[in-house]
């Protein structure tokens, strides 16, 4: 986002007022008040106390990974329901319009960002909408995702032009790469969202689009559908590890077509559970309601690469909030006072800042844990080495970013949100009123501040419980005896706190740009 | 698995004691009429943070050094203000948040075009501000016929339409305008000269009736996106013809 502001004290000291373009989150402004002082305390009590209520209830729960599900497939007339040809195809064909709609807008459209669909599309229905909505109901993404779509389609198509061979070149993926490109991918992702400063311009959009349109397609082509999706889609990853959280999952229950699949995708219990690929040629499938958050307390192994992505997602959540607060701006003015404010428009000391700051922060965060880590380690006796400690309980902490991530971007997506309702009428900004909704006006008190405070704390509170019982079922599950569960735990607990506080901390924080 | 009865036990006791919190801080007082003396000096505001209760009426007395747009983002109400003249700024802290204030100083010589002729903002006519059931009368004159008049409520810019003036006589002499907290209804009326318009404020705040289009209208007259951050947006756009200078923020608490 490029709102202008102004660095204060230091260089308006100087006599100089400067107008930098600002942009915390790609696009969009932020009206949230901070969160007062009183719920800030109270929600960071209760996470301690609750922590420790925890400790004490919970020494006596088993390590069984099992739970509750329900199957949405079990009856006939449901699975035809939901594995209807007529159902889904609209929802495919309007999900790959949707992709021509971001570039066709995004070059031919009206350039302003505000009358222009591509923005507030990509920027906040997208990215900030169908997070949530993956990490609370489900991955719809591997069900909409326009490049698995479009390459699907056209694996199709040969087959029919020339039956009997494949699309793809299928060259085997180097194992060792893991999902390292997607990594790669989303770090760059990340950098356009919170460094970059032409990330709101339509027709940067467009070219993103293109540019990652070619890189997916080209993934695919070489390596196969699903092997890429699975490796170097950084969407399909990221969205993957959200899903965990949610109240859903897709499982193979016979696993007689896994062996089909390009990768072994059973875990350390043996279920093969959200692969897409066995899910799509298996008949003897399963798509589970299942309790939230449970998918990231699977019993299966976690790889470097893995926690990497982890440590990124929960760095990057936290950089977006800490990146709009006063301290982040004085360390703004730090950089520029050091640097100068020369430089062109894309490369200057801003963007330097706030390209550290993504940088460093994973960074950061990767070193803390590390160090917990350590202390997990040491509590057990070097049972269990350091980074095996980090890779084991990695996902556990993801609930407290995803809560602190709702809480951070709720308003946005409520208030600038409702843009997309006059855009979807007029969404190159020409004057349309296709759907005769051009004149909708935004209701700017849509979500009163206390309500807010007190969703945003209360789901920072129940993201930290929630991630102090997975922690534990991993500990159950990796320990031999309860003695060191518990001595394993009180390390992980203090994180987790830390990690709670600093959330809460960054919501009571005056957002200054 | 026994996590239930922990997690049940920790959600009861968090809601009830949040619950608590948010009905004590709920300290009913009423919304009241605020005068709010503000300073912008040097291109700096002060107080910078302007701290009001939900619905409380608010009227920022401006006073600067230097003429200017005054601009409260997603409220979106924007005034002209005059180089050490007091403005009185009128909104009605309906939303709660923290909203940016822009200053866009205008220099000498610099007033866009059109914008203080006669047919421009609030050339034609202006009202007082309008109390909910208050109304505000014109009519049209002769030298009008065959032109076109836009309106707004300088207080709601959503609340606009177009008079469209007639050239033919026929026997139209009264027409009536609505103000509704959504959308001035007709949004547009044809009339000839001497028809006599009342607008009735209708909504739930005040309002006024000015001639011309809103300042974030005369871009790109179709309405409905709310166009207050677009001038930031675009500025690469007018590659920095335009100078908005972020001088400080409305701070609206839930009461």
């Amino acid at each position: 986002m490029k709102n202008l502001k102004i660095i204060l004290p230091a260089v308006a000291a100087a006599g100089s007022l400067m107008v930098w373009p600002a942009y915390a989150h790609g696009f969009g402004e932020r009206t949230e008040l901070p969160v007062p002082l009183g719920y800030f305390l109270i929600g960071a009590g209760f996470a301690v106390a609750l922590s420790f209520l925890f400790i004490s209830v919970f020494v006596k729960a088993s390590g069984e990974s099992s739970y509750r599900r329900f199957n949405l497939l079990g009856t006939r007339w449901s699975q035809a329901t939901l594995t209807s040809p007529i159902l889904l195809t609209p929802i495919k064909l309007f999900s790959v319009l949707l992709l021509g709609l971001v570039i066709a807008t995004g070059y031919a459209g009206e350039s302003e960002s505000l009358l222009n669909f591509s923005p507030t599309f990509v920027w906040i229905i997208w990215w900030v909408g169908m997070s949530i909505f993956i990490a609370l109901i489900g991955n719809i993404w591997a069900l909409v995702n326009p490049w698995k779509i479009i390459f699907g389609w056209a694996e199709w198509f040969y087959q029919i032009v020339r039956p009997g061979r494949s699309l793809s070149l299928s060259r085997n993926y180097p194992a060792k790469f893991g999902i390292w490109p997607a990594l790669m991918l989303f770090v760059l992702y990340t950098w356009i969202q919170d460094a970059y400063t032409k990330g709101d311009i339509p027709s940067q959009i467009a070219t993103m689009a293109v540019v990652y349109s070619i890189i997916t397609l080209g993934g695919m082509f070489i390596f196969g559908r699903y092997q890429w999706l699975r490796h170097g889609e950084a969407f399909s990853v990221v969205f993957g590890v959200l899903s965990r959280f949610s109240v859903t999952e897709i499982r193979v229950r016979s696993q007689d077509s896994c062996p089909v699949c390009s990768v072994d995708c059973r875990n350390l219990s043996g279920e093969c559970i959200d692969c897409y690929e066995c899910f799509q040629r298996s008949s003897d499938r399963e798509l589970n309601l299942k309790p939230f958050a449970i998918g990231l307390g699977r019993n299966e192994k976690v790889t470097n690469d893995i926690l990497a992505l982890v440590v990124l997602m929960l760095a990057t959540v936290t950089f977006d909030g800490f990146s709009a607060t006063p301290a982040w701006a004085e360390f703004q003015t730090f950089i520029l006072d050091t640097f100068g404010n020369g430089g062109s428009e894309v490369f200057n000391s801003l963007v330097l800042a706030d390209t550290m700051g993504v940088i460093l922060f994973p960074l950061g965060f990767f070193l803390v844990y590390l160090f917990f880590s350590k202390l997990m380690a040491i509590s057990v006796e070097g049972e269990v080495s350091t980074l095996e400690m980090a890779r084991i309980f990695g996902y556990s902490l993801i609930p407290i970013a995803l809560a602190y991530n709702i809480a951070h971007f709720i308003t946005l997506l409520l208030i600038q949100g409702q843009l997309i309702v006059p855009l979807a009428s007029d969404p190159f900004g020409s004057g349309w009123n296709i759907l005769g909704t051009v004149d909708y006006s935004i209701n700017i008190a849509i979500i009163n501040a206390r309500i807010l405070w007190f969703l945003s704390v209360g789901l920072i509170v129940l993201g930290h419980m929630l991630a102090v019982y997975l922690a534990h079922l991993v500990a159950i599950r990796t320990f031999s005896d309860r003695a060191m569960v518990l001595k394993s735990q009180y390390p992980m607990l203090t994180l987790m706190v830390v990690y709670t506080l600093i959330s809460l901390w960054i919501l009571a924080q005056p957002i200054v740009q | 698995m026994n996590i239930r009865k922990p997690k049940l036990i920790g959600m009861v006791i968090g809601m009830s004691l949040f619950a608590m919190v948010a009905a004590a801080a709920c300290g009913g007082s009423d919304p009241e009429g605020l005068d709010i003396p503000v300073n912008i000096e040097a291109r700096e505001m002060s107080p910078e943070t302007i701290k009001v209760q939900q619905g409380d009426m608010v009227t920022l007395k401006i006073n600067a050094d230097e003429g200017g747009e005054f601009h409260l983002h997603t409220y979106d109400i924007e005034a002209e203000i005059e180089a050490n003249i007091q403005t009185d700024f009128y909104f009605v802290a309906e939303a709660t948040g923290r909203f940016k204030i822009t200053y866009h100083p205008v220099g000498e010589g610099e007033h866009d075009e059109g914008k203080h002729d006669e047919d421009g903002h609030g050339g034609i006519f202006k009202s007082h501000e309008l109390a909910p059931g208050a109304t505000f009368s014109y009519e049209i004159e002769h030298h009008q016929a065959g032109e076109t008049i836009p309106f707004h409520s300088h207080l709601r810019p959503a609340l606009n339409g177009n008079i469209i003036v007639s050239k033919d006589e026929s026997q139209i002499d009264a027409v009536a305008i609505e103000y509704t907290d959504q959308a001035a209804t007709p949004h547009e009326i044809h009339v000839e000269p001497g028809t006599v318009i009342t607008w009735t404020n209708n909504s739930s705040v005040p309002q006024t009736v000015i001639s011309g289009l809103h300042a974030d209208m005369v871009m790109d007259a179709n309405g409905g996106i709310d166009k207050d951050m677009d001038k930031n947006m675009g500025e690469d756009e007018h590659d920095g013809e335009e100078e908005e200078i972020e001088i400080g923020f409305v701070e609206v608490q839930p009461r």
